[in-house]
């Protein structure tokens, strides 16, 4: 890796398993789901054929003063509770970092949908029913903009747009910003909010959702033979990155390292990953070289795997001809279900925890493994290893593929 | 109208427009010299919203280039009680 070394010593999320970290990954480890059937205010008569979703563990309301539940759409709500987390578990008070030193990188898939849609109704009752806040609550770099001004970071504040690589990628670009002595300390993640009928119609129209609405427990099941799509999710996940000698002349703990990053796109469909893989495999090839690492070195993968039948049989082979059969995979997608614009970042803290404790979570709803998949996919529990190194896997809409590497 | 109900009035309004949670609105009216962007978080947005309150609440129509000059929340209720007489 050329530059500083940049170390994680920060973590907050909230998610469909809980509203913390803590909770987030105790949930993967004991193999709970988060998807379950929409409640809430859910319209029905659009004739809808999907009715299922991994909805936050707790609403935000608890967690934020009236006047950002009034003017943060809910994705910058879930952006900020997941960036005061991190930076709270960081240990970085006041004057720690110099605001000229310190940038943020969030992305979102999506963008702030909600506002969007309920300032659509309002317009209907007139131009003057329109929040004058209404354009920062729904501009899609607002969840990077939000917490940008509450830490006052001053040294950029970015929101890299890789549909469901968003998250990964605002990791990545937060190892670039370190490397190149742009920041000292990066507040760095996704957050994504969208589990609305129209969204859910254009996936739906796309061919790309389960729709197993009488049985939403087992409907995110990646790898499994019997997968039939995705489920939507929403959540958010924020890493501290930090140069390292930074992090330790400050006494910080830390989490793991990103050693190694690899960007690139498939330029092959809009929608559709490179059948051959070769985008993907090109992205891995990247991060390990970029970590000075190899194949074999990389004792476990956190598959993208979002339960679609095409796009996990060919991250599948991925991992096989990239990587090798002698990783311990794991597909975190089966607990959380698809969080968009938060996946890449929620699952980078779900791999660096696993670098921490050598603990890899079991893949839920795996019960008949796809031949297609001849993979050591983690099941039913928790698997102990010794681990140095691991891999996680982010793909996007638009042919962008974002490999991270983490390293004890 | 008295000065005494404008300023009363505006006490209300500011805090529907600036964030302030209901369960916690005071009824104390805030003194003259309270910056309204800095102390009372009025920015220009919230700013669009206290107008379109006044005139609701009024009866009378706001002048934009006004609005923008108004510094502390004294100002604000000069300009209000102005546009009374």
């Amino acid at each position: 890796m050329s530059g500083a070394d940049v170390v994680a010593t920060g973590l907050g999320a909230t998610t469909p398993l809980g509203d913390d970290v803590a909770t987030t990954w105790q949930g993967l480890l004991d193999g709970r789901g988060g998807v379950s059937t929409i409640t809430a205010d859910w319209p029905t008569g659009y004739d809808l054929p999907v009715s299922i979703a991994a909805q936050l563990a707790v609403e935000p309301a608890g967690k934020l003063k009236y006047s950002e539940l009034k003017w943060l759409d809910r994705c910058e709500q879930l952006a900020m509770i997941a960036a005061r987390e991190a930076w709270s578990d960081a240990g970085l008070g006041a004057g720690a970092v110099d605001p000229r030193r310190l940038a943020v990188v969030i992305g979102t898939g999506i963008g702030c949908v909600h506002t969007l849609l309920s300032q659509h109704e309002a317009l209907k009752s007139g131009y003057r029913s329109v929040m004058p806040q209404f354009i920062p609550m729904v501009m899609p770099n607002g969840p990077a903009a939000h917490v940008g001004l509450e830490l006052g970071a001053r040294a950029g504040v970015h929101a890299p747009m890789s549909a469901c690589a968003s998250g990964a990628e605002a990791l990545a670009w937060a190892a670039h910003l370190i490397r190149s002595d742009i920041a000292d300390v990066v507040v760095a993640g996704g957050a994504e909010s969208c589990i609305s009928p129209v969204i859910m119609a254009g996936f739906a129209r796309a061919g790309a959702m389960c729709t197993r609405n009488d049985d939403p427990a087992s409907a995110s099941r990646p790898f499994d033979i019997y997968r039939s799509g995705f489920v939507l999710g929403e959540g958010a996940g924020v890493m501290i990155l930090e140069r390292a000698d930074f992090a330790v002349a400050r006494g910080a703990r830390v989490y793991g390292r990103l050693a190694g990053v690899g960007v690139n796109n498939d330029a092959h469909h809009i929608t559709a990953p490179t059948p051959d893989s070769s985008g993907q495999i090109d992205a891995v090839d990247r991060a390990l070289r970029d970590a000075g690492l190899t194949a074999t070195d990389i004792g476990h993968v956190s598959a993208h795997a979002t339960s679609t039948r095409i796009g996990d049989a060919i991250e599948a082979a991925t991992i096989m001809r990239a990587i090798g059969d002698h990783a311990v995979v794991t597909a975190p997608k089966g607990a959380l279900g698809h969080l968009l614009g938060a996946s890449g970042a929620v699952e980078a803290i779900a791999t660096v925890l696993s670098v921490r404790h050598g603990l890899v979570p079991p893949t839920l709803n795996l019960h008949r493994v796809d031949p297609a998949v001849p993979l050591d996919v983690v099941s039913g529990k928790p698997r102990e290893i010794v681990l140095d190194a691991a891999v996680t896997q982010s793909f996007g809409f638009g042919g962008h593929n974002i490999v991270l590497v983490f390293t004890s | 109208m008295t000065r005494d109900e404008v300023e009363r009035g505006l006490t209300e309004i500011v805090q529907q427009v600036n964030g302030t949670d209901p369960a916690l609105a005071t009824t104390t009216i805030f003194a003259a010299d309270t910056s309204l962007y800095d102390e009372l978080n009025v920015d220009s947005l919230a700013m669009v919203e206290l107008a379109e309150a006044v005139e609701e609440r009024y009866g009378v129509t706001t002048n934009e280039d006004h609005l923008h000059e108004l510094k502390t929340f004294g100002d604000a209720v000069d300009y209000v009680d102005s546009l009374l007489r």
